[in-house]
C-alpha cells in the first residue's frame, strides 16, 4: 500500500475514534441551566436508579433497612466517611421524627412557663412517658450504629475515649453505653421520686445499683473494673470531690484512701443514713449576719477524722485548705496560667490572713465604725497589692473579681472561712461581748 | 494551483484530526479535579482520613475515582433525592472531620495526664490547643457556610426551640446566637476590661441584628420563651395553677427586676450593689405579693415548698382522692402558717416555742394520717424529701419566699440547721 493512503485509513480511523467521543461526551455535557456538578450527579443518580442495586435514591433512604442503605451506599461508590455519616442519619431518622412530632403537639398546649425550660432542655415539655419513649429510640438506635458501623461514629469528639482511656475504644463505646443506659434510668427514677421517696424507691435504686455492677462485671476485667471505679464511677466524677482533689493534688495512693473514704460516704448517703447533726463547722465568735453554705452537704462529705487518719497532720492541713473556694479557684487556673503550687498556697495564705483581720477589725472594740471601715478599705488594698505583684495584673484581676467576699471588704464586710462555709458581718454591726470563755456562737 | 482530490481529501481528514486532538486535550484538561481551597478540608482529604475497617463491610468501593468537591457530593446526593437536612449532615460532619481529628489528639494526650490529681471529669486543654481548637472551628464555620450555606450552621435542635418562627427567622436567630456567643468569647489571658467591652460589644451587637430579624411581637414571643425571665417564673409557677394573668404580672414585675439587677447578680456580698439589690428583691416579694388576692397568694406559696409538691407526687402516683387530698393540702396550709405564727410570737419563750413545735409536728403527722389514711400517710410523712415535720420537731421553721427558695429561721437555740435542699431541677 501506498504511504499517502496508508496515512488517509489512519486519519480517518482516527476521525471516527474522535466522532465517536464526541458523541458520548456531549450526551454528558450540562445543560446552561444545570450546574455541572449537578448535572453529573443527576446523570449518575439515573444511572444509578437503572442499575439496581447500586441505585442511591431518597427511596432507598426512606424504605431500605439501614444494613440494605449502608451496602447500597457502598455500592455506589461514594467514598467509606459520607456513607458512614448518612447511614448514621439513616438511623436516627426515626428518633429525629417521632421527636419533632412529640414536641410540635406538646407546645401547642404548653403554658409559657413551661416552654421557658426548653432553651436548656429540649425535651423538657414531654411527658415522663414520652420522654422515656424517646430515650429508648435513642438507645435501640446507638446499638444499630456500633454495629453496623463501628463505635468511631459513637465518639467523633473524642470525649468517650478520653473519659474511658483505660479501655480499647471499641469497650469504651460500649462501656458508655451502659453506663448511660443505667444514667438514663436512674433519672426516670430520680424524676419520679424528686420530692417523695418511699422505702420502694429506695429498693429499685439499689437493684439498679446491683445490676449495673453486674453488668460491669460481665463487661470488665477485674483490672479494668477498679480502674472504672477509681477513674469513672458516680463517686469518682462527684465534682466537689474532684474540685478538691484538683486543688490538693494527691499522690496515688493518697487518692486512693481519698476515694475509699468518699465512696463510704457517698454509699452511707445513698442508704438514706442521716449524720448525727448537719456539718456546720462552728461559727466564729460575735454576731454574723449571714453564712453561705458552698458546696457539698455533709451526709456525703468525707470526714475529718479519716482523713487525718489516713493523711497524716500535715497533709491533712493541706487537704483542709484545699476545700477553701478561693484556693480551690486558683488552684483550676494554676496550669493553664503557669503559676506554680507555691504561689496558690502563697496567695491562699494571704486571702485566709485578709478574712481573719477583717473578722478582727469587725470585732476591735477600740475603733468606731468609721475607723473600721477606713481600715477595711486599706486592707483590701494591701491584699489587692499583694496578690496582683503575685500573679500579675492579667491574672490577679479576674481572681479577686471570682471570689465573692473580696470586694465586699473595702464596703465594710467582714469574711470568715471555714472551710466550705463563708460567714460574714458589717463593720456597722454593734460588737456583742463575748460570753466568759469567748468562742460563743454568734 | 489545483490540488488532487485524494491529496484534498487527506489534508481534510489530517486537518480535522488535529482538530480534534486540540479538543481532546482541552477538554481532559478542564476535566481535572478542581484545586482544594487553601487551607479547607475537601471530600477527598477528608475521605483518605477515613477509617476503612469497618464491621459488616459487604462490597467494597471501587477503584479509587477522581476526587469530587464537597459541592460535588453535596449536588450529588441532593440530586439522588436524600432529604435536604440529611444531606446537609452528611456534608457537615465531613467539614468537621478535621477539628475533630485534631481535638481527640489532643484529648488523647491529656488522658495521659496523672488521672489522680484532677483532670477526670474536663480535659485540661492548654490554652494554645484551646487557641488551635478556636482557630479551626472558625475555619470550619466559614467552610460549612460556603458549601452549605447558613441552613448548614443551623442543628434540629434550634430549630424545634424556634418553632413558633417561620424556618428562615428560625435559622438568622440559631445563627445570631452562636455568632454573639463565639463573639462574647475571650481568648485566654485577655485582661477583663477588655473581655468586659468586648461582651458589652457584643449583646450590643445582638440587640440590634436581633431587631432586623424579628418583628416586635416576635421579639416578645421569644423574651417570653427564652429569657431568664422566663426560666426563673418556670421554676416557680411548675407546680401552680396559674392563670394567663397571673403569669404576665409576675412576669412584668420579674423583668423590670432583671433588667435592673441582671449586671448585679455575682456582686460581691456586702457591697453597695449587692445591698440595692437585696432590697429590691425584699421590693419585688412586696410586689408580688400585692399581685394575688390572699387566697391565690397562699396557693403561690404554698406550691413552692417541697413538702406540698411531694403531697402532689403522693396524689400522682398512688391516686389519691381529691378530697383526701385537699384535706391534707389544708392540714399542710393550717400547719405551716401556724409554725409562722409560732416563730413569731415574741411572748413566747425559746423553751416555748420548742414545746410548741413538737406539739405542732405530732399535730401535722395525725392531720396527715387523717387526710390520707394510716399507710399513704404514713408514706408521705417519712418520705418527704424536705424531711418537713422533723424539722419542725427540731425547732426549725421554714418558710417559701415569693421570689422562690426558702428561709429558714432556728427558733429553739438548737443547733443551726440547713434549710431544705433547693428543689433538684425539673429534669436530667
Amino acid at each position: 500500500m501506498k504511504a499517502s493512503v496508508t496515512l488517509l485509513a489512519v486519519s480517518l480511523a482516527a476521525n471516527l475514534g474522535l466522532l465517536g467521543w464526541f458523541a458520548m461526551r456531549s450526551k454528558e455535557t450540562p445543560t446552561a441551566s444545570q450546574p455541572p456538578a449537578v448535572a453529573a450527579a443527576g446523570k449518575s443518580a439515573d444511572a444509578a436508579a437503572k442499575s439496581g442495586p447500586s441505585a442511591l435514591t431518597g427511596e432507598a433512604f426512606a424504605t431500605l433497612s439501614p444494613a440494605q442503605f449502608r451496602d447500597r451506599l457502598r455500592a455506589s461508590g461514594l467514598p467509606e466517611n459520607i456513607v458512614q455519616r448518612l447511614v448514621v442519619e439513616r438511623i436516627n431518622r426515626a428518633v429525629n421524627v417521632r421527636r419533632q412530632e412529640l414536641l410540635a403537639e406538646a407546645m401547642k398546649s404548653a403554658p409559657p412557663w413551661r416552654l421557658a425550660a426548653l432553651r436548656t432542655d429540649r425535651l423538657s415539655v414531654l411527658t415522663p412517658a414520652q420522654r422515656k419513649e424517646l430515650l429508648d429510640l435513642e438507645t435501640e438506635a446507638r446499638d444499630q450504629i456500633l454495629r453496623l458501623l463501628g463505635p468511631s461514629q459513637l465518639d467523633r469528639e473524642g470525649n468517650i475515649a478520653f473519659k474511658y482511656g483505660f479501655v480499647s475504644p471499641e469497650k469504651a463505646v460500649l462501656l458508655d453505653a451502659l453506663v448511660r443506659d443505667y444514667e438514663n434510668m436512674g433519672a426516670q427514677a430520680k424524676e419520679e421520686s424528686r420530692f417523695l421517696k418511699t422505702p420502694a424507691d429506695r429498693e429499685r435504686d439499689k437493684f439498679l445499683r446491683a445490676e449495673q455492677d453486674r453488668d460491669l462485671a460481665a463487661l470488665l476485667t477485674p483490672e479494668e473494673r477498679e480502674a472504672f471505679e477509681l477513674r469513672a464511677s458516680t463517686t469518682a466524677l462527684n465534682s466537689a470531690f474532684q474540685a478538691r482533689i484538683a486543688a490538693f493534688q494527691p499522690t496515688e495512693a493518697e487518692y486512693r484512701a481519698l476515694f475509699a473514704l468518699q465512696k463510704a460516704a457517698d454509699e452511707r448517703a445513698a442508704a438514706g443514713i442521716r449524720p448525727g447533726e448537719p456539718a456546720i463547722p462552728p461559727r466564729p465568735p460575735g454576731n454574723v449576719m449571714g453564712a453561705t453554705m458552698i458546696s457539698m452537704s455533709g451526709s456525703s462529705q468525707v470526714s475529718d477524722d479519716a482523713a487525718r487518719a489516713a493523711l497524716g497532720e500535715t497533709r491533712f492541713a493541706e487537704w483542709q485548705e484545699a476545700l477553701m473556694p478561693h484556693f480551690q479557684t486558683l488552684a483550676r487556673q494554676a496550669a493553664t496560667n503557669a503559676i506554680s503550687r507555691e504561689t496558690v498556697k502563697a496567695v491562699s495564705a494571704l486571702l485566709t490572713e485578709t478574712t481573719n483581720t477583717s473578722w478582727q477589725i469587725a470585732s476591735d472594740q477600740t475603733m468606731d465604725v468609721a475607723q473600721k471601715k477606713a481600715a477595711m478599705v486599706d486592707l483590701a488594698a494591701t491584699t489587692r497589692t499583694q496578690v496582683t505583684a503575685k500573679l500579675g495584673a492579667s491574672v490577679a484581676e479576674p481572681y479577686l473579681k471570682s471570689i465573692r467576699w473580696f470586694e465586699g471588704i473595702s464596703a465594710g464586710t467582714a469574711v470568715q472561712v471555714n472551710g466550705n462555709t463563708t460567714y460574714f458581718r458589717s463593720v456597722e454591726t454593734p460588737v456583742r461581748p463575748l460570753p466568759p470563755g469567748g468562742g460563743a456562737r454568734g | 494551483m489545483l490540488m488532487k482530490p485524494s491529496t484534498l481529501f487527506l489534508s481534510v481528514s489530517l486537518v480535522a484530526n488535529l482538530a480534534g486532538g486540540w479538543w481532546l486535550l482541552r477538554d481532559q484538561s478542564s476535566r481535572a479535579p478542581a484545586p482544594a481551597v487553601v487551607g479547607q478540608p475537601t471530600a477527598a482529604t477528608v475521605a483518605a482520613s477515613a477509617d476503612q475497617s469497618l464491621p459488616g463491610k459487604t462490597s467494597v468501593v471501587e477503584a479509587p475515582k477522581a476526587p469530587l468537591t464537597l459541592e460535588a457530593y453535596r449536588d450529588q446526593l441532593l440530586a439522588a433525592g436524600l432529604p435536604p437536612e440529611v444531606v446537609r449532615a452528611a456534608i457537615r460532619a465531613l467539614i468537621e472531620e478535621p477539628r475533630l481529628a485534631r481535638q481527640r489528639e489532643i484529648y488523647a494526650v491529656t488522658a495521659r495526664q496523672p488521672w489522680w490529681q484532677g483532670g477526670i471529669v474536663y480535659q485540661n486543654v492548654t490554652p494554645e490547643q484551646n487557641a488551635e481548637l478556636q482557630e479551626l472551628r472558625k475555619a470550619e464555620r466559614a467552610e460549612i457556610l460556603r458549601v452549605l450555606g447558613p441552613a448548614g450552621l443551623v442543628a434540629d435542635a434550634d430549630r424545634e426551640r424556634y418553632a413558633y418562627l417561620s424556618a428562615d427567622k428560625a435559622e438568622k436567630l440559631a445563627l445570631l446566637e452562636r455568632e454573639t456567643t463565639e463573639r462574647r468569647r475571650g481568648e485566654p489571658g485577655l485582661p477583663a476590661a477588655e473581655l468586659q467591652e468586648r461582651q458589652r460589644q457584643a449583646t450590643a451587637d445582638y440587640e440590634r441584628e436581633l431587631a432586623e430579624i424579628l418583628t416586635p411581637e416576635e421579639r416578645a414571643l421569644l423574651a417570653e420563651r427564652e429569657s431568664n425571665t422566663a426560666r426563673t417564673l418556670g421554676n416557680r409557677f411548675e407546680f401552680f395553677a396559674a392563670t394567663d394573668q397571673e403569669y404576665r404580672q409576675l412576669y412584668d414585675l420579674q423583668k423590670a427586676f432583671d433588667e435592673k439587677f441582671s449586671g448585679s447578680l455575682t456582686a460581691s456580698i456586702g457591697t453597695e450593689a449587692s445591698r440595692a439589690r437585696s432590697d429590691a428583691m425584699q421590693q419585688l416579694s412586696a410586689d408580688i405579693q400585692a399581685a394575688f388576692t390572699p387566697e391565690r397568694y397562699a396557693a403561690y406559696l404554698q406550691s413552692q415548698r417541697p413538702e406540698y409538691r411531694a403531697l402532689l407526687e403522693l396524689q400522682r402516683r398512688f391516686s389519691v382522692p381529691q378530697a383526701a387530698f385537699d384535706q391534707a393540702a389544708r392540714v399542710h396550709a393550717s400547719v405551716s402558717a401556724e409554725a409562722q405564727r409560732i416563730a413569731d410570737d415574741s411572748a413566747l419563750s425559746r423553751e416555748d416555742k420548742r414545746a410548741s413545735l413538737i406539739d405542732l409536728a405530732e399535730r401535722a403527722r395525725n392531720g396527715m394520717r387523717s387526710a390520707l389514711g394510716q399507710e399513704l400517710g404514713n408514706t408521705f410523712i417519712t418520705a418527704t424529701s424536705s424531711n418537713w415535720i422533723d424539722l419542725l420537731e427540731r425547732g426549725s421553721v421554714y418558710a417559701a419566699q415569693p421570689t422562690g427558695g426558702m428561709s429558714t429561721r432556728n427558733v429553739a437555740g438548737g443547733q443551726p440547721v440547713p434549710p431544705p435542699p433547693p428543689a433538684p431541677p425539673p429534669k436530667s
